[in-house]
């Protein structure tokens, strides 16, 4: 008896040193790649390894020029963070086998469980999240108020709200709620708002890919509206007809075997428009990257380079097909001729955005897209070096959730 | 950093466990003492980078109070106990209390001031309790002082019941701080009982999670029926057992590791047949430490009828008050304390058939913890509204969450009785001990590695005492 408990207590103490042996060969194996050093088992071990040297780049100072001015006790919590985050990389992203072991959870969670609801993610209530999205929102309104910039809320509506109206299916009604209060809260302050849950003829047009985002042809009809209310409340000049449908075609029926893999991979056919006449651009990704050409050129990757994510397949041909090119900071110069001398807009906002944006693009100067949530330095420091005429927050209702001080490091 | 976690177990955990053995050291007390407090530091800092020095220093402010207690002069020292128990009831006020009074006076005094707001920290109730429990025993004289700054430190931080208990009373681990003798047989009971714990967190709690926190995400939102609101009634009342029973038994198993033998928490709760039982069996390091420093020093039950029932009522609502800053938790402690006064001074259920006991005292159970769990007075009175029928009875999401939970709920029922032991005495009656023990080890591994695959294809799931 004896003997079998310490032959069980082994076994057991066996699993965690398997996975402590893991943990040290992720961490061996990616120091190991990035001093060039490669081979089957450093690229098995560190494949997904990507940590966050965030407390490194607090160490050195080297912030970047919009980092905000901080303390000792805030330089400190940054360095605890990426540190904390760096080795949780290690420890959770990357280990072997990690896509067997999502199914075997699925399968214990639905076949042997028949658990098919999905966790209620965070411990406030609907109300607290949407009070303090709403706080986030006017704290930002007050502060362009008083720098003199015009701001623009611009709200697009999640999968499931559209699945509640065109196809009748379950919705998780704690979510909705939460944004109808966050809508109802932005309607009732005065700060300008455009909820495009409000505009029917645009719901009606909705389709989705799986991860519940736009199809390119919502973007491009969500663009023309913008456009449209941009020149009517905003003084601004759009040429209208630049959004018409007929002057665009779809890039990926140029390729047809990326058509059809999608089509495979995800169920549906997938489209991308890009304009048929398109301007010229120079786009400058995170201050680094500079790309320039026509729309294709600046907006989208080499078709080399779509389909990266090594087979992920969950959030949708949108994300997961990876063809839109983005950093976290994009500043899209229009150097054709535009109604829009010398304007330069600037939008906060996430993938909902992109192709938006690009399309807005075609008929302005300037126009640059900002990921708050993964930009490192300050939103009003960039702002206030960016100089715009008019800042649009334009994110997809699903994110109010996140919506705090910290997301978008609008602290004071 | 939460026991379930990867980074505690694939890395934090195997660290420790292999420098705390590491053979030219292991027979070094001090360096043992000294790894476990740096990596309690550490483990508690994983969280709470800024109060882990809030912690550092209210260990301060103990040590130096403990040390002045022993003072010669009682009415001295008994100025010093007071000023310590001060300072930790004015830390946990100001941490945990605060910015609820500042939100309740906005709103009775209908001011629209920005709110204080401070930030929790985590396991705050249990060191502070802790501190308070060292305090009071050096007091009693049923614990000597400690006169090392680095042992006391350890006695409050010690990681593997820092963040949710149990609440180990420095009495108890006294002599284990500097001669505990670690064992393989004690190594081995902690394993298993860690495990068992991981799996009662990983593979119940969390799933049972998912309905009892959609359910009341629903029931916050709009009306519900009543089967909705049973389903997710019964489904949080077995999610707080596990998971905070998991919690417990993974902390004494992790103690087992070290040396150390904290006291039971949990002793099968739902088997009890009356609430002042209930009471005997959920979170006894609680009901202990209130009877103990407050019920007993307030005259417990050796005084007139009136004051025992203030001091009953006292420490119920202190209990309750203890588990939050929200009313809920103050009418929770109050129904409690209704309950157990009726049961002991109006009528006790012990003449009824034991099937009809455990039947009220699971229902009592059941409806108090739907007050526990939501989020003010009203959520909590409209959703009792809903399970008894004030709305429909159900509708297809019912039929959507009860086919989503059914195997869940019963097989969590199941493992709430003491189900595993007995099939362990059938099963030893029928075969070999050592087949059973084969099979316990199996059972054991199994859960072990389907733990550890929720956690590395999963998300964050912290425990629930882990906010108190």
């Amino acid at each position: 008896m004896k003997s079998i408990k310490k032959a069980e207590t082994f076994c057991l103490c066996s699993i965690l040193a398997g996975g402590f042996l893991c943990v040290l060969l992720i961490i061996g194996s990616w120091f190991c790649r990035i001093h060039g050093f490669s081979n089957v088992l450093v690229d098995l071990f560190s494949r997904n390894a990507s940590p966050d040297f965030g407390w490194v780049t607090v160490l050195r100072g080297e912030e970047g020029k919009y980092a905000r001015p901080k303390s000792a006790v805030e330089k400190y919590e940054s360095v605890a963070a990426g540190l904390k985050s760096t080795i949780e990389n290690f420890c959770t992203t990357s280990f072997p086998g990690s896509g067997v072991m999502k199914r075997l959870s699925d399968v214990y969670r639905q076949d042997v469980m028949r658990s098919t609801l999905s966790a209620v993610v965070g411990g406030k209530t609907n109300q607290e999240y949407a009070e303090e999205a709403f706080k986030e929102v006017s704290r930002f309104s007050e502060w362009l108020d008083s720098e003199n910039i015009p701001f623009l809320y611009v709200q697009f509506p999640f999968e499931t709200r559209i699945r509640s109206y065109v196809s009748n299916a379950p919705y998780p009604a704690a979510d909705l709620d939460t944004w109808d209060r966050f809508s109802s809260m932005m309607s009732a302050s005065g700060i300008p708002f455009l909820n495009f849950n409000d505009q029917t003829v645009l719901l009606r047009d909705i389709s989705l890919d799986d991860s519940g985002h736009w199809m390119s042809d919502d973007a491009l009809h969500a663009a023309a509206f913008l456009a449209e209310m941009l020149n009517r409340d905003y003084g601004y000049h759009f040429d209208l007809s630049l959004f018409d449908i007929s002057r665009y075609t779809d890039v990926i029926s140029s390729h047809p075997e990326i058509r059809e893999r999608i089509e495979k991979d995800f169920g549906y056919t997938y489209e991308f428009l890009v304009p048929v006449s398109s301007p010229q651009y120079i786009v400058e990704h995170d201050e680094s990257e500079v790309v320039s050409g026509d729309f294709s050129e600046v907006f989208l990757k080499p078709v080399s380079a779509w389909d990266s994510r090594n087979g992920s397949r969950q959030a949708g041909a949108y994300h997961d097909t990876l063809i839109f090119r983005n950093g976290v900071l994009s500043d899209i110069h229009n150097l054709s001729g535009t109604n829009h001398k010398g304007n330069r807009i600037l939008v906060l906002g996430d993938s909902y955005s992109w192709p938006v944006v690009a399309y807005l693009s075609q008929d302005l100067d300037e126009i640059a897209l900002l990921h708050p949530r993964y930009f490192n330095g300050d939103v009003r420091t960039y702002i206030s070096h960016f100089q715009p005429d008019l800042v649009v927050w334009m994110y997809v209702e699903a994110q109010v959730s996140v919506f705090n001080s910290e997301t978008f490091g609008l602290v004071n | 950093m939460v026991f379930s976690s990867t980074v505690f177990l694939f890395l934090f955990f195997p660290l420790v466990l292999i420098l705390y053995y590491l053979p030219p050291l292991r027979q070094n007390r001090a360096y043992r003492n000294t790894l476990l407090l740096v990596f309690s530091l550490i483990f508690y800092a994983w969280g709470e980078p800024l109060f882990v020095f809030l912690m550092l220093f209210s260990i301060l402010v103990t040590f130096m109070i403990g040390l002045m207690e022993t003072c010669e002069n009682r009415k001295t020292a008994k100025l010093f106990l007071t000023a310590g128990i001060l300072y930790h009831v004015v830390i946990l006020v100001v941490f945990k209390y605060l910015s609820f009074f500042s939100q309740e006076l906005n709103r009775m005094i209908g001011i629209n001031s920005s709110r204080i707001d401070i930030a929790l920290p985590i396991g705050i109730s249990f060191f502070t309790f802790q501190m308070m429990s060292y305090l009071f025993d050096v007091w009693y004289g049923k614990a000597k002082v400690q006169r090392n700054l680095l042992n006391l430190a350890l006695y409050v931080s010690l990681f593997p019941q820092l963040i949710a208990g149990p609440i180990v009373r420095y009495e108890t681990v006294e002599m284990e701080i500097m001669n505990r003798k670690e064992s393989w047989e004690d190594f081995s009971v902690g394993i298993r009982r860690f495990v068992i714990g991981l799996g009662k967190k990983a593979l119940i709690a969390d799933f049972l999670a998912v309905t009892a926190d959609n359910v009341y995400a629903l029931a916050h939102v709009g009306p519900i029926p009543a089967l909705t609101a049973w389903l997710g009634a019964i489904a949080y009342m077995l999610q707080i057992y596990f998971d905070f029973s998991g919690y417990s038994d993974m902390a004494i198993g992790l103690g087992l590791c070290f040396g150390f033998h904290f006291k039971e928490n949990f002793r099968a709760p739902y088997l009890a047949d009356s609430i002042v039982e209930f009471w005997r069996r959920w979170h006894i390091s609680l009901t202990d430490w209130f009877r103990d420093y407050v019920y007993i020093p307030l005259g417990g039950n050796r005084c007139g009828i009136g004051k025992q029932l203030r001091n009953t009522v006292v420490v119920w609502l202190l209990t309750g008050i203890w588990h939050g800053a929200n009313w809920t938790f103050l009418l929770w402690g109050g129904l409690y304390c209704c309950v157990q006064l009726a049961e002991r001074y109006v009528y006790h259920p012990a003449h009824w058939p034991k099937y009809l006991r455990h039947f009220y005292t699971l229902l009592v159970i059941c409806l108090l913890w739907v007050v526990f769990r939501s989020v003010s007075i009203r959520d909590a009175f409209s959703y009792l509204h809903a399970m008894v029928g004030g709305n429909a009875l159900y509708d297809e999401t019912s039929l959507s969450y009860l086919r989503s939970s059914a195997v869940i709920l019963v097989l969590s029922t199941v493992c709430c009785l003491p189900a595993g032991s007995r099939l362990k005495q059938i099963m030893v009656a029928r075969h070999s001990g050592a087949f059973v023990e084969i099979l316990t080890g199996f059972s054991l591994v199994f859960i072990l590695l389907m733990a550890s695959v929720f956690s590395i294809s999963g998300g964050y799931s912290p425990f629930i005492y882990f906010n108190f």
